[in-house]
């Protein structure tokens, strides 16, 4: 007679908030964008939904079809890539100045933050009456709307940087004869560096969310005015298409910033 | 009988806080000659950081002097190094590059500093570690670095802020072995913060038990154990009755800081 083990209760498995196993993880998330499609195509042929709600199908074959053919679609991504960058440019030039002087100045920072704290909370499409009146329905207008937008959240972001630096990192610095100016260039710059790089994904998304807002200072190119515009003359197809577009350019500069922050961290 | 380096007079010190004042440091008197390898005791809130901060010039002080070879600490200077418990390396710079960090004070030229670097690094054995980052090293080989990187730019004097508190049993039991072969070839002055008596007793020529709130210099004890010492040391009966003396006394300051 041999030993039979007696039949133990398996251990309970914890939960270890792990993302799993790294294969699984991409079929799933494939699958769940292949899968969201399939409800979106299903959906759309129910008879009523849709009336309202173009299928994937649609999408490609009469709006994006009728966009590409007639040079538009190019066009207005161009224009409205051109103003989310040039917006988000000019945004990031100033908040880097701008928090590093918060954090090294506190009177800078006493008078500018109530200021901060306040516009932060402002939708900025509440702004585009004062935008219009004060600098037209040019170009200008557009990248102001962003810029604002864009401005706040970074500078918001990289002040916090600053100002979470391991004082023990300055003290040493200190010790070894840095001056007050090797101390802003040797220590807080490269301390503050991630925080830099996290606030410019912030800023390229908040970007591309005003977008919308941006072109309804009127205009007659870009992807906001595109899904206005064909709101206007229900265009589902053409609808769907612009949130896709502008969804796509989001993901893949968000995903850019991310390959560099690895490139340019590697030491976190 | 030559003057020693270090002179600290009748130095005071109160923090203003939000919940009243708190004196860290009263009438503080002591000595520190050169070459000397010196330790601090005491129950936390003794002030013995304070005072390591004053000597470093990270601290002001409210009244009394403090010299280093008759001249006022009024700042930080590349004559005094610190080590701090928590390494402070700087997290985006490579083992070499932290090495190199306060070789830029001196003028040394690139050659020089190199061949500095390369000597410290070899001595506390980091050699092939050098174009790592700190996070990918264990708390001892960080320590080890901070270590290295206070003896490269040769300070007169190296004020260490506990710096094996947070490690565990066996590194710091290696580190303490490193320090004193150091020491022992060196003898460079060594200001070194501890709360651990047995450590203390081990490494140093000489023991001040700081008593607490307000920090004031209590006894100075002088350990007359031989060198070179190591982790046998501990095992002889003087180096127990050092000990103990010590620890009866900073263990009362321990009751009076619970009450």
């Amino acid at each position: 007679m041999s030993d039979v083990a007696a039949p133990v209760q398996k251990p309970r498995k914890l939960k270890d908030f792990g993302e799993g196993d790294r294969r699984l993880r991409n079929i799933m998330m494939v699958g769940s964008l292949l899968g969201g499609i399939l409800v979106w195509y299903l959906l759309s042929l129910h008879p009523i939904i849709g009336i309202i709600l173009a299928g994937p199908d649609d999408v490609i074959k009469k709006g994006l079809a009728e966009e590409w053919a007639a040079g538009r679609l190019q066009k207005n991504i161009l224009i409205s890539l051109w103003r989310v960058l040039a917006g988000w440019t000019l945004a990031f030039l100033a908040a880097i100045p701008t928090a590093f002087l918060m954090g090294w100045y506190a009177k800078f920072k006493n008078i500018v933050d109530p200021w901060i704290q306040f516009m932060r909370t402002i939708p900025p499409i509440a702004l585009i009456p004062l935008v219009i009146l004060f600098m037209g329905i040019g170009e200008e207008a557009k990248l102001t709307v962003i810029f604002v937008a864009a401005f706040l959240v970074m500078v918001v972001t990289i002040y916090q940087g600053v100002r979470g630096i391991d004082l023990t990192l300055v003290k040493a610095a200190y010790t070894f004869g840095a001056s007050d100016f090797d101390i802003f260039y040797r220590v807080i710059v490269p301390a503050s560096f991630p925080f830099i790089l996290v606030a410019a994904r912030l800023g390229i998304s908040t970007g591309l969310t005003t977008l919308i807002a941006a072109e309804l200072t009127g205009t007659i190119f870009g992807l906001g005015n595109m899904i206005q515009e064909a709101q206007l003359y229900f265009r589902m197809d053409k609808v769907m298409l612009g949130i896709i577009c502008i969804g796509i350019i989001g993901f893949m500069l968000d995903r850019l910033i991310l390959y560099l922050e690895k490139k340019l961290t590697r030491w976190q | 009988m030559a003057e020693p380096l270090i002179k600290i007079e009748h130095v005071n010190k109160t923090y203003q806080g939000v919940s009243g004042d708190v004196e860290a440091l009263k009438d503080v008197n002591l000595n520190i000659d050169e070459n000397e390898f010196i330790a601090i005791v005491g129950p936390s809130g003794c002030g013995k950081t304070t005072l390591l901060n004053i000597l470093a010039g990270l601290e002001t002080y409210d009244s009394g002097s403090v010299t280093m070879q008759g001249q006022p600490i009024v700042g930080p200077g590349i004559d005094r190094g610190v080590i701090f418990q928590q390494y402070a390396l700087f997290p985006w710079l490579t083992v070499r590059k932290n090495m190199q960090f306060g070789l830029k004070y001196r003028n040394y030229s690139k050659e020089k500093q190199e061949q500095i670097t390369n000597h410290y690094m070899e001595m506390v054995g980091l050699t092939e570690f050098a174009n790592l980052y700190p996070k990918e090293l264990s708390g001892g080989m960080k320590q080890r670095v901070a270590i290295a990187r206070g003896y490269a730019t040769s300070p007169t004097v190296l004020l260490m802020d506990e710096p094996f508190g947070a490690l565990d049993a066996q590194t710091r039991a290696q580190l303490q072995e490193d320090l004193l072969r150091t020491w022992e070839t060196e003898r460079k002055t060594i200001f070194f913060i501890t709360h651990d008596v047995e450590e203390a007793v081990l490494l140093a020529q000489r023991v001040v038990m700081m008593s607490a709130r307000p920090g004031r210099v209590k006894q100075t004890v002088k350990v007359d154990l031989p060198y070179p010492r190591n982790q046998e040391t501990k095992i002889l009966p003087r180096f127990n009755e050092i000990k103990n003396h010590i620890w009866a006394n900073v263990y009362q300051e321990y009751l009076s800081v619970k009450k």
